[in-house]
Parts: structure tokens; sequence; C-alpha cells
């Protein structure tokens, strides 16, 4: 059976992994917009983004646009396993408990 | 972890990917507000005004266009960056410009008419092609219908073309760009 994943189980980081997934494997989403899609501060967002690298669930990288310097983040493909097997877990968990009340 | 919590991670999940599927659709909805304002205002104008004085109102229409573009191009590279279909895109871009001014050396049209349904024609097959290229299905289906709707009008209602193509055409990508802009706004 699937297992949660407890990098991932924790609540911001759960919609950081949710937001990159939704983007396909080439595509990288600047800090600044995923900061204001999640609703969070840049302290917060870089502190989980910390984590997430140090596990090799996401990559982030720097590039120039119009010559100001730009962060930009992406899923692994490491990242994308473990949440894809995370929301297995958890729609494993939400399932067992429909059966039980049916029962 | 109990059923109850697993619904709610499951929630902001579905929360949080529905606004992420919004990303990068703010700048194709400014595009289409600047594009449909040049294309209303110039098509209006050419209809109800005809005159050489066009001639300089549609290249600072124009010029308007582009440095508009540029704005939201550079934006659209903040909030989101292709590494793999940017290149590609950006290539495919220059060709068609590329074949597209050659091609209207070539054919040599002789009215205003005439170069707007060829610019539609080719601004229609580099969004169908390009939606190939990135897998978007709406741009497909956007270029395929904006350019049999440009030559079915060129071909069956040719003495009110510039006011029918103005009005559809730029009235309906101001309506649909601003729509993709508020779309996007909702979600930060």
């Amino acid at each position: 059976m699937a297992e949660l994943d407890p990098i991932i189980h924790q609540p911001v980081r759960l919609r950081i992994m949710a937001t990159l997934a939704q983007l396909d494997d080439e595509t990288q989403i600047g800090f600044t917009t995923l900061r204001e899609l999640l609703g969070l501060s840049d302290g917060n967002l870089s502190a989980h983004l910390r984590k997430l690298e140090e596990v090799g669930f996401v990559s982030v990288s720097k590039a120039f646009v119009a010559r100001k310097p730009q962060t930009y983040v992406r899923v692994t493909g490491r990242g994308r396993e473990r949440f894809s097997i995370h929301v297995e877990a958890l729609q494993a968990l939400l399932g067992q408990a429909n059966q039980g009340e049916k029962t | 972890m109990d059923s109850r919590e697993a619904k709610d991670d499951l929630d902001q999940i579905r929360e949080a990917q529905s606004a992420a599927a919004t990303v990068g659709v703010r700048g194709v909805g400014w595009f289409l507000v600047i594009w449909g304002a040049v294309w209303l205002i110039g098509l209006s104008l050419s209809h109800f005004a005809p005159g050489s004085w066009l001639l300089w109102v549609w290249s600072l229409l124009l010029i308007a266009g582009s440095v508009g573009s540029s704005i939201v191009g550079v934006r659209m590279g903040r909030e989101i960056r292709y590494a793999d279909t940017g290149p590609r895109q950006a290539s495919l871009y220059l060709l068609l410009v590329a074949f597209g001014a050659l091609w209207i050396v070539l054919a040599a049209p002789s009215t205003w008419e005439q170069v707007a349904v060829l610019l539609i024609s080719f601004v229609g097959f580099g969004a169908a092609t390009s939606g190939i290229l990135i897998e978007a299905r709406s741009l497909v289906i956007i270029g395929v219908v904006a350019t049999v709707a440009t030559v079915g009008v060129y071909f069956l209602l040719f003495p009110i073309f510039g006011l029918v193509i103005g009005i559809l055409g730029g009235g309906g990508m101001i309506v649909v760009g601003s729509r993709l802009v508020y779309q996007r706004s909702r979600h930060g």
C-alpha cells in the first residue's frame, strides 16, 4: 500500500508540491508567482523550498529576465513520483473510510 | 491520519492545482486584449474613414501593440519559463514571420482587405501549429476557427468585411483576453 511522505505531509509543502506537480516536467515557475499563488511570505516559501530541495523533490535555478535576476522552481522526477505516491496514500485512506462506513 | 484529514489534504491539492492551471494565462490574456484593441480600432477606422492617413494610424497601432507585447512578454518570462518548448517556439514564430513577409511580397495584395486576410491566416496558422507543438488544443481550435471565419467573411460579406472582422475579431479577442486576465487575478 502507498505510504504518506513525511516531508510532503506538511500543509504548506503539500500545496507547493501540488502546484508544481500540475506543471509539466520542463516548466519552471517564478518564485514570485509561486508565492502569490500560495499566499506565502518570501521567508516562509524559501524555508519550505529549501527543505524540498534538500530531499531532491524540487529544483531551484536562477536566470536573468530583462537583466534582472529571477528565481525559478520546478518539480523533479523524484518529487513528482513521491507526490503521486502521497496522493495515492491519501485516496486509499479515504477509500478505506468510505468502505468502512458502508459495511 | 484519519479520513477527514485525508479528505482535507486532497481538497487542498485540488485547490492548489486549479490555481496552478491559471499560471501563464494572464500573459496570453493581455496579448489578446492588446491585439484585439489594435484590430478593433484599426479595422473600424479603415471601414468608416478610408484614406491614405490610415497607413500612419496602422503604423502607430502596430508600434503600440509591439511595445505592449514586449512588456507582457517580459512579465510572462518572470512568471513562468518553458525550458523545453521555449526556444523551439521562438524559432517557429521567427520562421512564420519570415515566411509570412515573403509570401505577402510575392502575393502582392492590392487592397488592405487582402492584406488582412493574409495576415489573419498566418497568425491562425501560427496559433494552430504552435498549439500542436505545445499540446494546447484551444490554440489549434482558435487558429483554425479564426482563419475559416475570416476567409468566410471575406468571400460572403465583403462590403462590411472590416467592420465585421474588427468587431467580431478584435472585440472577441478583448472579451476572451479580459476573462483570462480576470481568471488569473482571482488566484493572486
